[in-house]
């Protein structure tokens, strides 16, 4: 299965997410983790991931046409992420990362609405067709600090609202404990490998809330 | 209005492009032509630079990265900025713009990719690709699909000195022509398909024009 833990590099949650990912590897869990930071990309890859970087975000008269060219930009280095780290693994294994598609799809969505006039209807539609060949995770873990909103940018929050709403990942929040959040996230994705049968129904058993 | 010429390498394009331009100054038309990812007053943004930069950085002329579905991905963003950065911005300024490979290109490569590397039927692979494609309206006023066999464009190209498609390179191509007569079947309402059958350039270009006034399209001084 695929544990996605998605964030949107809010700091805070980036630490503590990093911290669990270290505490997992050296629990030797059989959990196969690839963090985005530590991802290795060969010479296109790394063409595509420097091209993102310098994505122009500014073109106010261009803004729908460059959210259109970016999505197809992030797809594709997000297909060839999953290329080298998923797809050819054994996906018996349990895999944990914090770049999964559903945190790129609610990116899209919101960069997409905000560029253009579209509906979140047709976009996500749209998004659906671009999306087709990329893998989802089994579970998204969310998590939420409770002194701390899910995400800084309310665009998101709206996409990401949307998203659930339309149940179209398999979505888990997790609120962490506020003193050892890392151990406790750690605690939270090793359980959920365990419920690898039915992962729909058992992670929200699972990780609770 | 916007005209496409598609076809294999080697079909014949170019030549019909060039006669094109010449027939349509000659009677008085505001034409340009554009080809493939060359734009009109050869400036590029920043953006189709980077997008050019990783989109062509492999030595292989058909398989660019490792894997179809990256082509695709960046030949859609290409596609999406020429209509940007050329054919929404210069349309209104010509009468006509002849589009050396349009958007029936990106279908006919990436159909054949997905073909031979994921074993993806054309059919499915058209109906992904043209729903993604469909956010943007890019498509021309009137597509030729040059049809000839891969024999044929190969041996074409080398007798112009041009040069041609690789043994290696001819399974792919063979793929593509497959493709574009999938692709010229599906939207028979918007593709003329024009048999090469040994004819000559000037033959060919006349059968061309004769297609359009069939279609009420006529070029004289008078419109």
């Amino acid at each position: 299965m695929i544990i996605n833990i998605l964030s949107f590099d809010d700091s805070k949650y980036a630490d503590i997410i990093h911290e669990a990912f270290t505490i997992i590897r050296k629990a030797n869990t059989k959990i196969y983790s690839a963090e985005q930071k530590n991802i290795i990309r060969d010479g296109i890859g790394d063409k595509m991931a420097a091209a993102l970087k310098d994505f122009p975000t500014d073109q106010e008269e261009n803004r729908s046409y460059y959210s259109y060219v970016e999505t197809m930009l992030r797809t594709a280095l997000l297909y060839y992420d999953q290329t080298l780290y998923i797809k050819t693994k054994n996906l018996n294994n349990n895999l944990l990362i914090d770049w999964g598609a559903e945190e790129l799809y609610i990116y899209l969505l919101s960069a997409i609405k905000k560029n253009s006039a579209k509906e979140f209807n047709d976009i996500s539609n749209w998004l659906d067709k671009v999306f087709q060949p990329i893998l989802l995770s089994t579970c998204t873990i969310i998590p939420h600090l409770p002194s701390k909103p899910f995400f800084a940018d309310d665009s998101i929050s709206i996409a990401y609202e949307y998203v659930k709403e339309k149940n179209m990942f398999n979505f888990c929040e997790c609120q962490l404990d506020p003193i050892n959040s890392a151990e406790y996230l750690s605690l939270k994705i090793i359980e959920t490998t365990k419920c690898h049968e039915s992962p729909a129904v058992k992670c929200q058993e699972l990780i609770g809330n | 209005m916007i005209i496409s010429f598609e076809g294999i390498p080697g079909v014949g394009k170019s030549t019909l492009v060039r006669n094109f331009n010449s027939h349509l100054k000659s009677v008085g038309q505001n034409v340009t032509s554009i080809r493939e990812l060359d734009l009109i007053d050869g400036t590029r943004s920043p953006l189709m630079d980077l997008v050019m930069d990783v989109f062509t950085c492999s030595k292989d002329r058909y398989f660019r990265q490792f894997d179809p579905f990256i082509d695709t991905y960046f030949a859609q963003a290409v596609r999406y900025l020429i209509c940007q950065e050329t054919l929404d911005r210069y349309s209104p300024g010509y009468d006509v713009i002849l589009e050396d490979r349009g958007v029936d290109t990106y279908y006919s490569y990436a159909l054949a990719g997905l073909k031979i590397a994921h074993n993806y039927s054309f059919d499915y692979s058209l109906s992904l690709l043209s729903s993604i494609n469909n956010i943007i309206d890019n498509v021309a006023d009137h597509t030729f699909r040059l049809r000839d066999t891969v024999e044929n464009c190969v041996n074409r190209s080398i007798s112009r000195g041009e040069s041609s498609v690789l043994q290696k390179d001819i399974g792919f191509v063979t793929e593509v022509n497959n493709a574009y007569d999938f692709i010229a079947n599906t939207y028979k309402y918007r593709i003329i398909t024009v048999n090469i059958n040994g004819n000559d350039a000037n033959a060919v270009f006349n059968l061309c024009l004769q297609e359009l006034a069939e279609r009420g399209v006529c070029f004289n001084r008078d419109n």
